[in-house]
């Protein structure tokens, strides 16, 4: 897939995915499978939610509002994120296979969950809420979140900045963390952002030090 | 870059353990914040494989980080694996770190290892016998570990193929009359073939971090940030030690609540009881 089929463009310009998934979710299956140059050219949209595009014939605006999700394997061969299995691949394998997705891109994501290898006791069990009841929860999150914006309690900032100090966490992680935190009291129904919210959102953190 | 100084090997500044050994270098440069008289503080070698495995990063950075923590300085070869997650480690405890260098001064080998050769100069410093331009080559690999092992007082493999460059370290540490200790690995494991062949041969084993610091005569200096971990980090913990785990097996093993159980494994994080990778979460020693 080329840059233009994704972000937009081409000799008589066309929305591209992004613009397609306008209002909606965009998700791009085992991310560091696209050119870097589709990746890279994600950023822009993401940031503005609008594409730009500018020809001899005229300028066009397509909007890009869009939520974007990624899957991929924690390596190559699959096996890291799983604690039963070793991982066999070679440190230059992991390291191209990583380096394909840069940290401007991955500073944009908001959440990473790992995703383990679902075991029978998993599969077996009984089905989790429905998502009538998960899109009602989020809108009232929403109304509540235009009212009034929670504060952090004291011992949340505290754990917030020990782990700014401890963790391999950027500036822009802290934003992230604060903001995650902050959406995660609100879906709680939570007057104020306590420490088990700040530590919630700290599990979701993109992992800023990728071994080598 | 920060300037590149020397020290001769007839400069006072030059580590008295190194002239000591039988072929020391004629010279050493150095680049970084760290003062000369890093060269020499008492200081300890953690060496171990490039392709090691989850382990094997866990206990090196571990380790790095409780002896940096003790006040000694941690020296290793900027390699990727072990190497790498041993200077991180002593970064993590605010703690000094030395890489020694298989090439030119002026070069970061292996390039990915740009950044942390750049956190280890803040306060450190990045040496090595050879002048700036001089490229990497398999050859100056063994070379460089003899400065390695020559700096230390101790030498400690974490994880070794059998045959491999961390095994030419304890050798030359061994030659030279050094402590050489060894982390126990399973016997099935290729990677911890070498480690335990020298634990075979003497090597004292390493469980925890005091045994390097008893080895060295070093008072364990007890941490004062143990602070006692809640019922549910406790039950966590209890679990890793049987093995490392996903934060889902985890809480449900140890039947947690998942909001309670999340605060709890960044409580252990970050009184660094545990490690994060990938998604998988090990005991630390």
């Amino acid at each position: 897939m080329s840059a233009p089929a994704v972000v937009g463009g081409g000799p008589s310009p066309r929305p591209g995915e992004v613009s397609l998934a306008h209002r909606g979710v965009l998700l791009l299956d085992e991310l560091p499978e696209f050119p870097r140059s589709v990746l890279e050219a994600l950023r822009q949209p993401l940031e503005d939610g609008v594409v730009s595009v500018s020809r001899v014939g005229g300028h066009a605006l397509f909007p890009a509002r869009f939520q974007l999700v990624g899957t991929m394997n924690m390596c190559p061969c699959g096996a890291r994120g799983d604690p039963a299995v070793e991982c066999g691949c070679t440190p230059q394998r992991l390291a191209a296979y990583r380096e394909k997705l840069s940290r401007a891109l991955l500073d944009r994501f908001d959440l990473a969950v790992a995703m383990p290898r679902p075991r029978a006791v998993e599969l077996a069990a009984p089905p989790g809420e429905v998502s009538a009841e998960v899109r009602e929860r989020v809108a009232g999150a929403r109304d509540r979140l235009r009212a009034a914006r929670p504060r952090r309690t004291e011992a949340a900032s505290e754990l917030l900045s020990s782990a700014v100090e401890r963790l391999p966490l950027s500036g822009r992680g802290r934003v992230r963390v604060a903001r995650v935190a902050r959406t995660i009291a609100v879906l709680a129904g939570a007057a104020e952002v306590e420490p088990a919210h700040v530590a919630e959102a700290l599990s979701y953190r993109m992992p800023s030090e990728l071994p080598s | 870059m920060t300037e590149i100084r020397r020290v001769r090997r007839r400069d006072a500044g030059y580590p008295s353990l190194l002239a000591a050994i039988h072929d020391p270098p004629p010279g050493l440069y150095l680049r970084g914040n760290g003062s000369p008289e890093l060269l020499d503080a008492p200081a300890v070698a953690i060496v171990g494989a490039r392709a090691c495995s989850a382990y094997g990063r866990s206990v090196a950075r571990s380790l790095a980080r409780d002896l940096a923590a003790a006040g000694l300085v941690v020296v290793s070869g900027l390699a990727r694996g072990v190497d790498g997650e041993a200077h991180r480690g002593a970064l993590d405890a605010g703690g000094i770190t030395l890489a020694v260098l298989g090439c030119g001064i002026d070069r970061d080998y292996p390039a990915a290892h740009g950044e942390l050769a750049r956190r280890i100069s803040e306060r450190g410093l990045v040496l090595s016998e050879y002048e700036p331009g001089v490229e990497p080559a398999p050859w100056r690999f063994p070379a460089r570990n003899r400065i390695i092992a020559g700096m230390a007082r101790a030498t400690v493999v974490v994880e070794a193929r059998e045959r491999s460059g961390a095994l030419i370290t304890a050798d030359f540490a061994l030659e030279e009359g050094r402590e050489v200790l060894a982390v126990p690995g399973e016997i099935t494991s290729a990677l911890s073939a070498g480690t335990n062949a020298l634990l075979r041969l003497g090597a004292t084993p390493v469980t925890r971090s005091d045994d390097v610091l008893e080895s060295l005569g070093v008072v364990p200096v007890r941490q004062t940030v143990s602070a006692s971990l809640g019922p549910e980090a406790n039950a966590l913990l209890e679990r890793l030690r049987d093995g490392a785990r996903t934060a889902d097996e985890l809480v449900r093993l140890a039947d947690v609540d998942p909001a309670q159980g999340s605060a709890a494994l960044i409580e252990l994080e970050l009184a660094g009881k545990v490690a994060l990778e990938d998604g998988v979460y090990r005991a630390t020693i």
